[in-house]
C-alpha cells in the first residue's frame, strides 16, 4: 500500500520534515521552521580531542538534533513512543502504515541505500565523517512486493528501495550487527491537530529550550560546549597535532555544511517570526532573528573556511581570518540569547 | 513487576523532595496498542514502554536512551558518559526472566575493561560480567524480539529542574493528553460499531494500576471494562469516560 494524497515538502532537517509532514497529514500546516522552534532547536555541541575519556580522537563540532522527537511531543502535549522490535517481514511496517495512514518514521543508515537515490546519492558520498551516519530518519510512506517507498528530507521527491536493501539500511532482524540499534519513532497526533494553546507550546518550547541550552548539566552540549569551542578551537594545532586536526576539520566542516547547515541558527530565526502572531514582540523578534540569520551566514562561511585543503592547517584554525569570524560568530550569538531570555523571561 | 521496584534506582538519582516513590509509580500509564487481528477484530494491549515520559516532564530532563548489546561499545560508551558526569542506568533482568518487564533498573557505578572482558558494577553492590547481563535478557528478547531489553539510560543530574506545579498534575495532564490524542487519532477511526475490540488483561492490570493504586480512584472504572469483547465504538465511549473522569479530576487537582 502506498499514502493516498501524501504532500511531502523538502526541507533541512530530517526529524522536523518528517514532524511537519505528519501535522499537514492531520491538517495542521505549518513551516518546518516552526516544529523546529517547537522541537527545542537551538543547540550547539562540541566534542574535545584525544584523552582517555574522549568520544574519540577526532573534535567536531555541529548542532544536534537527537531528542528532536521527544522535545516537540513534550512541547506539543502529543504522545510519542518509541518501537524497538524487531521485524523481518516488514509486517509491523505495513500494519502501522495501514492503520494509521501517515508516515512511518524509522531510522536508517543511508548510504546503504545512497545508490538508490539518483542524482541525491552524492550527498551521501560527499560526507567525511569517521563513522556511519546512524541517527538520521526517514518517512516511509509505502510498501509494495518489490519496494519500499521513501521520502527524504533533502529532495521533494519518493524513493523507491528494493526491500532487501532497506532492509540492510533499518537492519532491524534479531541478529542486527548494528550497534546502537535502529527504531520507529512513533508520534499519535490527533487527526484534528489545530493552533489552539500554539502560544502555550511557543512559551514551554523556548523556556525549556533555553534552560537546557544554558544550564544542562552535559558540558559538551549548550553553552558550555560553545564557549569550550570558541577558546579552544585557534589552541588545538599545538595541542593534538596537525594530523588529527586536519581530519577533524574534515569532519566539522562535514557536519556544520550537511548535518546542520549554519547551525541552523537561520531556522530558529524563522521560526522566531513565526511565533509573532501568536506572542507579539515583533521589534525584539526581529532583531533576534537577524542575529541568528547573521551567525548562520557566518557558520557556513567558518566550514567553507575550515575545508579549504589550498590553506594550511594553523591558517584554517587561527588564521586572522578564522579568529575574525568566530569573534563575529561569538558576538551575534552572545546577543540573540540575551535577546531570547529577556523575551521569553518566566 | 511493581515500577516503585523497577524504577528505584532511578528514583534515588532524583532529587529528595519527598515525591520519589510517587514519581516512580507514576511511570505507569495508560498507553496502549491496537492492533489488528483479522479484517473486523482488534485487539488492545498494555505499551509499557513509556515508563520514564513523566520523569522526562515533571524534572525537564534530557533523558537518553539507547538500546545496545553489551559489548564493548556499550561500555566505552558509558565510560565516557560517567566520566562527563552523567548518571547511567542499564536494565538488570531477573535470572531467566521471559517477560519483558521482569528487570530492575540499576545504577552503573564503575566499569572495567579487563583483556576484553567487559565489568560492570551495578547499584546492587555486585559485579557482573557484560555477558552474564546480556545472558539474562536473551530469554526476554527471545519471547518479544524488542532490542528495548538491553536498553541504557543516562541524565544529567545538574540538568534537572523541578517544575512549579505538582507531579501529580503534571501526571494527570499527560494521561488526559494521551488519550485525546488517542480518541481523535486516524487509528482510532477504524474503531467503530462493526469491528470488535479484544482486551487484553494487560490492559485492565494497567488501569487497575493507574486509577486505584496511583490515583486513589476506587474501582467504578471497572464498570467500563467489564466485558473481554467489546464493539470499537463501546471501546471508544469507555475511553471518553476515562477522560472525563481525568479531565474532572485534573480540574480538582490545587
Amino acid at each position: 500500500m502506498i499514502l493516498e494524497n501524501f504532500k511531502h515538502t523538502q526541507g533541512k532537517s530530517c526529524r522536523t520534515v518528517a514532524i511537519r509532514d505528519t501535522l499537514e497529514r492531520c491538517g495542521l500546516t505549518v513551516r518546518e521552521e516552526f516544529v523546529f522552534g517547537l522541537a527545542g532547536g537551538l543547540s550547539f555541541a562540541y566534542v574535545d580531542p584525544g584523552g582517555i575519556f574522549s568520544e574519540n580522537k577526532f573534535f567536531k563540532a555541529l548542532a544536534p538534533n537527537l531528542m528532536q522527537f521527544e522535545h516537540f511531543a513534550q512541547n506539543a502535549g502529543v504522545d510519542y513512543r518509541i518501537v524497538s522490535e524487531a521485524d523481518n517481514d516488514f509486517s509491523k511496517l505495513e500494519s502501522m502504515l495501514r492503520l494509521e495512514d501517515n508516515p512511518v518514521i524509522c531510522e536508517v543508515c543511508p548510504e546503504v541505500y545512497a545508490d538508490y537515490l539518483g542524482s541525491k546519492a552524492s550527498l551521501w558520498k560527499d560526507f567525511k565523517l569517521d563513522l556511519h551516519v546512524a541517527s538520521h530518519v526517514t518517512e516511509i510512506i509505502g510498501i509494495d512486493q518489490e519496494n519500499v517507498y521513501i521520502c527524504e528530507n533533502y529532495s521533494s521527491e519518493v524513493y523507491s528501495i528494493p526491500r532487501e536493501v532497506f532492509a540492510r539500511a533499518r537492519d532491524i532482524g534479531s541478529d542486527s550487527y548494528l550497534d546502537p540499534h535502529h527504531r520507529i519513532h512513533h508520534i499519535v497526533l490527533p487527526a484534528d491537530m489545530s493552533r489552539a494553546d500554539v502560544e502555550g507550546m511557543i512559551y514551554r518550547a523556548v523556556r525549556g529550550n533555553l534552560k537546557e541550552y544554558l544550564d544542562g548539566g552535559n558540558e559538551r552540549l549548550g553553552m558550555k560546549a560553545f564557549t569550550r569551542f570558541m577558546e579552544r578551537f585557534p589552541e588545538l594545532p599545538d595541542s593534538c597535532g596537525k594530523t588529527i586536526c586536519r581530519v577533524s576539520l574534515e569532519i566539522t566542516g562535514s557536519l556544520i555544511k550537511f548535518v546542520s547547515p549554519g547551525m541552523f541558527r537561520k531556522m530558529y530565526g524563522k521560526f522566531l517570526m513565526e511565533c509573532v502572531p501568536y506572542i507579539g514582540r515583533e521589534k525584539e523578534l526581529s532583531e533576534i532573528s537577524s542575529l541568528l540569520s547573521g551567525a548562520d551566514y557566518l557558520w557556513n562561511k567558518f566550514a567553507a573556511r575550515i575545508m579549504k585543503k589550498d590553506l594550511s592547517v594553523e591558517e584554517r584554525m587561527n588564521g586572522e581570518a578564522t579568529i575574525d569570524l568566530l569573534d563575529k560568530i561569538r558576538s551575534k550569538e552572545e546577543q540573540a540569547v540575551d535577546g531570547l531570555r529577556e523575551v521569553f523571561a518566566a | 513487576m511493581n515500577k516503585n521496584t523497577q524504577m528505584r534506582a532511578i528514583a534515588m538519582a532524583l532529587p529528595d523532595n519527598g515525591e520519589t516513590d510517587e514519581i516512580a509509580a507514576m511511570c505507569s500509564e495508560l498507553t496502549f496498542d491496537l492492533c489488528q487481528t483479522s479484517h473486523s477484530r482488534f485487539s488492545v494491549k498494555a505499551f509499557t514502554e513509556n515508563r520514564l515520559d513523566i520523569i522526562r516532564e515533571y524534572y525537564q530532563l534530557e533523558i537518553q536512551s539507547v538500546v545496545q548489546k553489551f559489548g564493548s561499545k556499550k561500555l566505552r560508551r558509558l565510560k565516557q558518559k560517567m566520566a562527563a558526569g552523567s548518571s547511567v542506568f542499564v536494565r538488570k533482568y531477573d535470572k531467566d526472566a521471559s517477560d519483558k518487564c521482569s528487570f530492575t533498573y540499576e545504577r552503573v557505578s564503575s566499569l572495567k575493561n579487563i583483556a576484553g572482558l567487559g565489568l560492570w558494577k551495578l547499584s546492587d553492590g555486585r559485579w557482573h560480567t557484560g555477558r552474564s547481563l546480556e545472558k539474562r535478557a536473551s530469554a526476554a528478547f527471545d519471547n518479544t524480539r524488542d532490542w528495548a531489553v538491553y536498553e541504557d539510560i543516562n541524565f544529567y543530574p545538574e540538568s534537572i529542574h523541578s517544575r512549579a506545579e505538582s507531579c501529580r498534575k503534571v501526571y494527570i495532564r499527560k494521561l488526559v493528553s494521551g488519550l485525546r490524542c488517542f480518541i481523535s487519532s486516524r487509528l482510532a477511526g477504524h474503531l467503530n460499531g462493526s469491528v470488535k475490540v479484544s482486551i487484553d488483561e494487560s490492559f485492565t492490570e494497567q488501569r487497575r494500576e493507574v486509577f486505584e493504586n496511583i490515583l486513589g480512584l476506587g474501582s467504578d472504572w471497572r464498570e467500563l471494562y467489564k466485558k473481554k469483547y467489546m464493539s470499537g465504538s463501546e471501546f471508544i465511549r469507555s475511553l471518553k469516560k476515562e477522560q472525563k473522569m481525568l479531565e474532572a479530576l485534573l480540574a480538582e487537582t490545587e
